[in-house]
């Protein structure tokens, strides 16, 4: 905090020095610009209503990823052809029971699916706020999850089925010749391989919700580009804190596409 | 050449000083794009609204004949401080600034921050909104005053103030805050008998109409016709008209 006060006061004084020299209706460019990062970056310690967006726009990104990757990945499986139709026929009545719950909630998967990937996620949030949990009192960032999530989960599935659905129907057979069950041999063989083939798509998922989550500044979350939004309404600029706000996007989302890109590069090792 | 202009001087000042002294017509500029307070209808031509329907009733009762001079409303101030007989009714906020240059008539409406809470709510005073959560339309005066009041954090910022009021209805915030004319407009129109309004004077907005300074004939003619109407209860009248019945506020 204090080396923080102290980087103020110095940027303070390099601006006062420079200062004099400026006449009003007269600054040049530079003048400009530092009178713009003045008074929307430094001035009133701004620049701590832009970590704190920040921070609540990774995390709400984070658990969004995470809740879209598990609910996408059963969404996925759901919607594969051999549990689409599934049969318990001659199994008795339990499997049979069973497999009729199994094939329903895959035509639910497929509907869900539709339905998310075919309306705005701004409607989807303002309806999921101001509607489903309209007069329920809770933090906007589970609110924010929740939508984000959701939305994410239809997209993550259909980027996981292909994924799986990449994966050598010989490697299903290998499992199964194992003595492996179907679930055990999903989980322990083939969801691995199909990740690796998904990782590019997974990682423009990523970057898509992490700048998505801007919509949630309408249901009054301060993220990222509602700081911004935050501070054009204080000093007036129309244009210096959108630039910061989105600098930061930058930061985060180039910071992500390296991990993953070294991820995919440690993947690609196993292949030879 | 000389003596023509001259003439023609005398003339125009003849005439002008004639027309004051009647007090035939009076100019009213105004900036007729600030619904409900004063519009153009939908021909195009009239101005409508809360300023008008109030200029006319002050009109009749003074007697005089007016005429609108539309224009931008940063010019309308200017306009009465320099053009005799003009009036400036375009909702105007009485402020010590203004008052250098024109005079202000009695208020007649105080536009200034209000407070909506639901019916069962707690909150009665300023001290009961610290570190509750505060509903407003990002950058408007509602925003700059609960920030002050609540805290930075306590500040739920929307795009318009429809959605603060929507998640009051729903008990997720505790309070709107919204101009005066406005919040009234909404709770007519909503009808919610679960909202309130609360006149915590946060901020006084009086509006007044502006008058140039060398008018004071015609000044003291508007302040008697302003308090006539305030005692003939118009005021209440226009209230209902504009904003569904809210509390008149006229002094």
């Amino acid at each position: 905090m204090n080396a923080a006060v102290e980087s103020i006061s110095i940027f303070e004084q390099w601006w006062q020095n420079i200062q004099p020299g400026i006449q009003a209706n007269t600054l040049n460019f530079w003048e400009n610009l530092y009178k713009e990062i003045y008074m929307n970056v430094i001035q009133g310690d701004r620049w701590l209503q832009y970590l704190r967006g920040l921070g609540v726009t990774l995390e709400v990104s984070f658990f969004s990823i995470l809740v879209g990757l598990l609910l996408g990945t059963i969404l996925a499986i759901l919607r594969l052809p051999q549990v689409q139709n599934i049969s318990g026929k001659g199994r008795g009545f339990l499997p049979t029971l069973g497999a009729v719950i199994v094939r329903g909630l895959s035509k639910f998967a497929g509907f869900y699916i539709n339905i998310m990937r075919g309306t705005p996620l701004l409607l989807q949030v303002l309806i999921i706020n101001f509607g489903i949990f309209g007069t329920v009192r809770m933090d906007k960032v589970i609110i924010g999850v929740i939508a984000c999530g959701l939305n994410s989960a239809a997209y993550v599935a259909e980027i996981v089925r292909g994924g799986i659905m990449s994966v050598e129907k010989g490697q299903t057979e290998a499992g199964r010749s194992l003595g492996l069950s179907g679930i055990r041999t999903m989980i322990y063989i083939i969801l691995p391989q199909a990740a690796k083939s998904a990782l590019p798509a997974m990682c423009n998922e990523f970057i898509s919700l992490i700048k998505e989550t801007s919509i949630l500044s309408y249901i009054a979350l301060t993220e990222l580009t509602k700081a911004g939004d935050y501070i054009r309404s204080r000093t007036y600029s129309a244009f210096t804190p959108y630039i910061v706000s989105g600098l930061l996007y930058l930061i985060v989302v180039l910071t992500l596409t390296w991990l993953i890109g070294k991820l995919e590069r440690r993947l690609r090792n196993s292949d030879h | 050449m000389k003596k023509l202009v001259a003439l023609l001087t005398a003339l125009i000042m003849v005439l002008s000083c004639t027309a004051a002294l009647a007090g035939e017509i009076v100019y009213v500029a105004t900036n007729p794009e600030y619904p409900p307070f004063e519009s153009v209808a939908d021909d195009g031509m009239t101005i409508v609204g809360y300023d008008v329907d109030l200029f006319d009733a002050i009109a009749k009762k003074a007697g005089f004949e007016y005429e609108f001079e539309p224009m931008e409303f940063a010019a309308v101030v200017n306009a009465v401080a320099t053009k005799p007989n003009t009036v400036g009714l375009s909702g105007i906020s009485i402020t010590e600034e203004r008052k250098l240059s024109v005079n202000f008539s009695l208020p007649y409406i105080n536009a200034g921050v209000a407070v909506i809470v639901k019916a069962d709510s707690t909150i009665a005073t300023l001290e009961d909104l610290q570190g509750k959560i505060i509903g407003v339309q990002t950058g408007t005066t509602s925003d700059f005053e609960a920030e002050k009041i609540t805290g930075i954090d306590n500040v739920a910022r929307y795009s318009t103030f429809q959605f603060a009021v929507n998640e009051l209805q729903g008990n997720k915030i505790d309070a709107v805050f919204v101009d005066k004319p406005v919040g009234e407009a909404i709770l007519a129109q909503l009808n919610d008998p679960s909202l309130v309004m609360l006149d915590l004077e946060i901020v006084a907005d009086w509006y007044g109409i502006a008058i140039n300074k060398n008018d004071v004939e015609l000044q003291q003619k508007i302040d008697a016709a302003i308090t006539e109407l305030q005692n003939e209860g118009f005021f209440e009248e226009l209230a209902v008209k504009y904003f569904g019945g809210g509390e008149a506020d006229a002094e």
